[in-house]
């Protein structure tokens, strides 16, 4: 029913794309959703509310879920899949104070109460669940869930410290179906009372979704609390497209199972590899380009150390050989002397690509105006273009576009580079 | 006109948008068609995306117990009248009318309740032309617009962008995501 309703109001934006593909082509969808399984705060009230009614209305009965209507109103249960920032852009931790981790605006604010009586889910530690996320309408995007520290208290405002360092579980677009995104994530090792932070960053917007689910762990795999050392600082071999890392072993006193590199990309990092090896071989990255790696190593029940000291390393110049990108070019609308031009860049390698720059090879007689996701200057016979703030990084295997508007014939442009690097 | 429409659909203005040149006056008179009961907000919006189901009118009471006490401290008195009815996900979507009249004492009011650290979001309905919706899925695509009372500039990101009823309040689109 829910699904329907979704595509009525989808179709509103198919209406207008009616008029241009523009929307389609830039990736314009519809998308809301919050963690049901387990079940975030406004989830885990909504359905309270809905049971304490019986129905055509939200009358929670859990103590802290009426606190939360009685300053917040009902509308945020209503909403309880709308609890987001729009221009977060990946700056989660910049733009959310401590203390407004479960509801960063003022709609939200009642769920970061610091109560010990919300909701909750059960969970055996260590084993492995299917989380469910709701969703409207599938989304590019990356989940990343972090579970709190031991020795954490639900009755003080939640903080960005009281977060283990590295998520326990991220997943980058997972399949959608009915509705909603599910997949399978490996539980952490604690006991007692915990909250699973749960960040979903669209990466064709910078629109991110926030929510916190409160969790007991019971049970686990005979009490292993112990996190690994932290890995050795890694040593790097820059190529022009690739960085090859090297660090050495964590110890633990079971075993470490994997490690996790990730690349420093300001407040939130990106994690470019994985494995039970102590090598890793980054790909996909621009010539010329100064980058800082570290590591991070788990164990088996998912304790995870502290990061490695970091390395910074720049890429080589540039060769000229086709590098990790493919575009598309596209004229939606042409009308008599002018025309709508779409480029769409494909990151076909194994790692984002930051702050990206296409420079193609203006035809003769082409001229550009107006541009939209994104900006585009022309010199010496060269165009440039750039992301916006919102899609200025493509994820490995992502797509972002852009048009404008252009007067001249609509010949497709040749030479495309992307960060220096030739697409393919 | 037809190359003005393109440029403002390819900026992701709505339908709405593209007829915004034939209102006169800046503020929500810019924002489409002025509706003035939640009648006609229902008959747009159902116009609009296919569904409005089952529109029902509310009382003031209602409201304030929809956004809670501080926010209805910010909206309410402006509130001419508002129901709600059943769009997209929304299982409550508000449908709200505003006194025209009070647009920019509402603008101001809630300018200076930033100012006081009373609240630190701009607004956060669906704004058209004399009324808003409460919800943010995909309204942008219908010709909505975020209202936003700081002294930060608009972002890069932001596309149709209009000065609102109150010296310092935008009304603004973002390409791509929803108003939150």
């Amino acid at each position: 029913m829910r699904l329907k309703r979704f595509g009525a109001l989808a179709l509103a934006a198919l209406g207008v794309a009616g008029v241009t593909t523009v929307l389609v082509q830039t990736g314009v969808a519809v998308a809301h959703g919050s963690m049901t399984y387990p079940a975030s705060r406004t989830y885990a009230c909504y359905e309270d509310g809905r049971r304490g009614s019986g129905g055509g209305d939200l009358l929670p009965t859990n103590p802290a879920c009426k606190e939360a209507v009685a300053i917040g109103g009902k509308q945020p249960l209503w909403d309880w899949y709308g609890n987001l920032i729009s221009q977060a852009a990946g700056k989660h931790r910049e733009i959310i104070a401590d203390g407004d981790l479960c509801g960063p605006t003022t709609k939200y604010d009642a769920y970061n109460l610091a109560r010990d009586d919300w909701p909750t889910t059960t969970l055996r530690a260590g084993s492995t669940i299917t989380l469910h996320y709701n969703a409207w309408a599938p989304h590019p995007g990356t989940w990343d869930q972090y579970v709190t520290r031991d020795g954490f208290d639900v009755t003080k405002p939640l903080k960005w410290s009281d977060l283990e360092p590295a998520p326990f579980n991220s997943i980058t677009n997972p399949v959608a179906s009915g509705g909603e995104y599910a997949w399978q994530a490996t539980l952490p090792n604690k006991s007692g009372r915990h909250i699973i932070y749960s960040i979903w960053q669209r990466n064709d917007s910078p629109e991110a979704f926030y929510s916190c689910s409160d969790v007991i762990f019971e049970g686990g795999s005979g009490g292993d609390t112990q996190a690994p050392t932290a890995p050795g600082a890694p040593t790097a071999t820059a190529g022009s497209n690739s960085v090859s890392l090297s660090w050495t072993a964590s110890s633990d006193n079971v075993g470490v199972s994997s490690y996790q590199v990730f690349r420093e990309a300001g407040a939130t990092d990106v994690q470019v590899a994985s494995g039970s090896g102590t090598t890793a071989t980054i790909t996909g990255l621009s010539p010329a380009t100064a980058y800082q790696f570290y590591v991070v190593a788990r164990d088996a029940v998912g304790n995870t150390s502290p990061p490695s000291a970091a390395v910074s390393v720049t890429t080589q110049p540039g060769s000229g050989e086709p590098g990790a990108c493919t575009v598309t070019w596209g004229t939606p609308s042409v009308w008599t002397g002018g025309f709508t031009g779409n480029v769409t860049i494909k990151n076909t390698g194994t790692a984002a690509v930051s702050n990206w720059e296409l420079v193609w090879d203006v035809p003769a007689g082409q001229t550009y105006g107006q541009a939209w996701s994104g900006t585009v200057t022309v010199s010496g016979g060269k165009a440039t273009a750039k992301g916006a703030d919102w899609n200025r990084n493509i994820a490995a295997g992502a797509s972002t576009s852009f048009g404008f508007n252009g007067t001249g014939p609509t010949t497709a442009p040749t030479g495309f580079t992307l960060n220096g690097a030739r697409c393919a | 006109m037809f190359a003005r429409c393109v440029a403002l659909v390819a900026l992701l203005v709505g339908s709405v948008a593209c007829s915004a040149s034939d209102s006169t006056g800046l503020g929500s008179g810019a924002l489409g068609p002025p509706l003035g009961s939640p009648a006609e907000v229902a008959a747009w919006v159902e116009e609009k995306t296919g569904e409005c189901d089952d529109p029902t009118d509310r009382t003031i009471e209602e409201f304030a117990e929809f956004v809670g006490p501080l926010r209805a401290t910010l909206y309410a008195p402006y509130v001419d009248r508002w129901a709600t009815c059943k769009a997209g996900p929304y299982e409550r979507l508000g449908l709200v009318v505003f006194q025209r009249e009070k647009l920019a004492d509402f603008q101001r009011s809630w300018q200076e309740a930033m100012k006081a650290g009373q609240i630190s979001d701009n607004p956060d309905f669906g704004f058209g032309n004399g009324f808003a919706l409460s919800g943010t899925i995909g309204l942008e695509l219908l010709g909505l617009h975020q209202l936003t009372c700081t002294s930060t500039p608009p972002p890069p990101s932001a596309g149709h962008t209009l000065p609102a009823e109150a010296p310092g309040c935008t009304y603004v689109q973002f390409e791509g995501h929803h108003h939150h």
